[in-house]
């Protein structure tokens, strides 16, 4: 697991890197300025990818010496990366889905299974308290902060509602 | 600076330093959350807030998060900050002794000094160093960020090569965007949006915010247990000043060493503690009271990790260069605001510059007020349960890249930074000269330009002393922090 982690970040570094190193070949050096060699965005990624391998490699060696993997820490149990899966899908999720939900029924599904998914609470408790809040903090940052949130079908209701209650 | 004084004490601007202080104290005394990470939360509500008032509120935080620290960490032997590990180990045996209000309000008196005295370094050490700066040239910028850079991946006790990859990976994401000369679209990808470059807010908030979210689920998750200690008697008010006006040297020594640690970059609030602690046991009578519940080490690192704060904006303010984490993230709200940080910040912004640095005392008064009559009720943030705060802080954080952008781009570019984040922790390249180095790369980049094409010789660079004084600086550091190391 923690072997994982650690390729999987290193991964996603070069991946980073590599792909905007590729990229700045095509980037033009200062030519206005009567500057030659390769474009600036070429250097620093050259260094950035070249000190980012020797640190990898380094890190390796010590991993092998001292049979430590990057990633610290106990490993934990299976019910723990389960609940920690769930948890960073469930903010996903709720990231792709906030644009068609809108912010008022995204938020309160996401909070409610959030904190189920971490704290033994009574869930109608956690739900109600969940709706209150969230309602509480739309109505404050659009209606009197004139804060931009998501805007879905109850987002429009509540809108529409306080507009004609005059509020 | 009349005009500055009238502003700083509307109520408002009271009202927004009480309010910041109040929320970085709630911020500070909750493990895994932190100044920084409320700053970061806090940014997009700036927008509708005066800027004056807004980098008072941001200041309150700041000062606040740093002095909050010490409530849980006496009171539950868990630094909230992690400048706060001196304060658990001095505070908590106090108060297991049944004197934690005494502990908290040493505490909060030694705070209060530290951060007074930062507010005078600041008010001083500000303008002159923008003055100095205003002589700067390209040569000087570019050895500056370069001494810069160097100080933070030296400093950092993480591996050399990792944090210089880090200070190297931020210097790239900052070239992402319209280049600064030809106007040729670098790394968009396609993308409209990353023609003004990558977004500072969201990059922020997914740097600091986001992977503290998935920290304190863990926590929540795996349940590590903790228990408050009683908070006990009353203080003694009258006692605990007696104690303080006794210890004035030793605030002396500790505040100028907090505020000229926080000058360089990279030595946050964190690392200051550490240092006047080891210091100020060589001048106390009972050395071996340090470690066991000792009061005067108790307020010597209280009162350095708070006169850090101040020092760690000078810089910011004066040069463009964030002393600390938090003080990159406050690089955001000055950005809000359409104000640069830097040298032209004083020229142009004279009035916002004074209000703030007067808000800055008010912000270090309320802190002491605050933490003398109310740090008990604070105490009590400490019951909220870990996965409330990590749901909380995840809406916000994705709700405050959403309003900043008013666009679901933002937040793209927060998972995105959020992703690179966890992957550089795992792979223990800190976060610090990342954002540095996204932070100064424009500016860099920019002035380099310049200086390569106003300068054709050598010659030239050796005829500026404060560049090659930088210059000369960031050779000896290197070449000691390397033997240093070497030699370990």
């Amino acid at each position: 697991m923690k072997k994982a982690a650690s390729l999987g970040a290193m991964g996603i570094v070069l991946a980073f890197l590599g792909a905007l190193l590729w990229q700045s070949f095509d980037t033009p050096a200062w030519t206005a300025l009567e500057i030659d060699g390769p474009s600036y965005p070429t250097v620093v990624l050259i260094a950035a990818f070249a000190l980012f391998l020797v640190h990898t490699v380094r890190q390796l060696l010590r991993w092998r010496d001292n049979g430590e993997a990057f990633a610290k820490g106990a490993r934990p149990s299976r019910l723990v990366t389960v609940r920690m899966t769930a948890f960073v899908g469930l903010w996903i999720t709720y990231i792709l889905v906030l644009p068609l939900l809108g912010f008022t029924v995204a938020s309160i599904l996401a909070v409610s299974a959030s904190v189920l998914l971490q704290e033994r609470f009574n869930p109608l408790l956690v739900v109600l308290s969940s709706t209150i809040g969230i309602v509480a903090m739309v109505v404050i940052f659009r209606r009197f902060l004139y804060v931009a949130t998501p805007q879905g079908v109850v987002d429009r209701w509540i809108e529409t509602t306080l507009y004609g209650l005059g509020i | 600076m009349e005009e500055a004084v009238y502003l700083a004490f509307q109520p408002l601007t009271v009202l927004a330093a009480a309010s910041g202080v109040c929320l970085g104290i709630v911020f500070g005394a909750i493990p895994g959350l932190s100044g920084t990470l409320g700053i970061a939360l806090l940014l997009p509500v700036t927008f509708l807030i005066p800027a004056d008032q807004s980098l008072i509120m941001l200041a309150g935080v700041y000062a606040g998060a740093v002095y909050g620290g010490s409530i849980s960490a006496i009171l539950l032997n868990i630094p909230g900050t992690s400048a706060a590990v001196i304060t658990a180990m001095e505070g908590h045996v106090l108060a297991r002794n049944g004197a934690a209000p005494r502990a908290l309000a040493l505490a909060t008196c030694a705070s209060g000094i530290g951060g007074l005295v930062s507010a005078l370094g600041l008010l001083w050490f500000s303008p002159l160093l923008a003055d100095l700066a205003l002589r700067f040239g390209p040569a000087e910028y570019v050895m500056l960020i370069l001494f810069s850079l160097a100080v933070v991946s030296m400093m950092l006790p993480t591996p050399l090569f990792g944090n210089l990859a880090g200070a190297a990976i931020g210097l790239g994401i900052a070239t992402i965007g319209l280049d600064p000369f030809d106007g040729t679209p670098r790394f968009t990808f396609g993308r409209y949006e990353l023609a003004a470059g990558v977004p500072l807010l969201p990059v922020l908030i997914g740097f600091f915010a986001m992977p503290q979210v998935l920290v304190i689920a863990y926590e929540s998750i795996t349940r590590a247990g903790r228990s408050l200690v009683e908070f006990g008697r009353e203080s003694g008010l009258k006692g605990v000043l007696g104690t303080v006006f006794s210890h004035l040297p030793t605030f002396g020594r500790a505040s100028s060493i907090g505020l000229a640690l926080g000058i360089l970059p990279a030595l946050g609030p964190e690392s200051t503690p550490i240092t006047t602690h080891a210091l100020e046991r060589r001048f106390a009578r009972d050395p071996k009271t340090f470690g066991k519940g000792s009061e005067q080490g108790l307020m010597a690192a209280e009162c350095s990790n708070n006169a850090n704060v101040g020092g760690s904006l000078i810089p910011l303010l004066a040069l463009g260069i964030p002393g600390s984490a938090a003080a990159a993230v406050f690089v955001g709200a000055l950005e809000i605001h359409g104000l640069r940080p830097g040298p032209l910040l004083f020229v142009e912004n004279p009035t916002v510059m004074s209000t703030f640095f007067v808000g800055f005392f008010i912000v270090n008064i309320v802190m002491m007020l605050i933490g003398l009559f109310a740090a008990r009720y604070f105490a009590l943030v400490l019951k909220i349960p870990r996965g409330i705060i990590a749901t909380f802080v995840a809406v916000f954080a994705i709700f405050g890249a959403y309003a900043a952008g008013n666009g679901m781009f933002y937040v793209y570019v927060l998972i995105a930074a959020t992703v690179l984040a966890l992957a550089l922790r795992v792979m223990d390249i800190p976060i610090l000269p990342v954002t540095l180095g996204f932070i100064l790369g424009g500016l860099f980049e920019q002035q380099l330009a310049i200086m390569l094409t106003s300068m054709r010789s050598a010659d030239e660079f050796f005829g500026r002393p404060i560049a090659l004084g930088f210059l000369l600086l960031t050779i000896a550091m290197v070449a000691y922090v390397g033997w240093r190391r070497r030699w370990r």
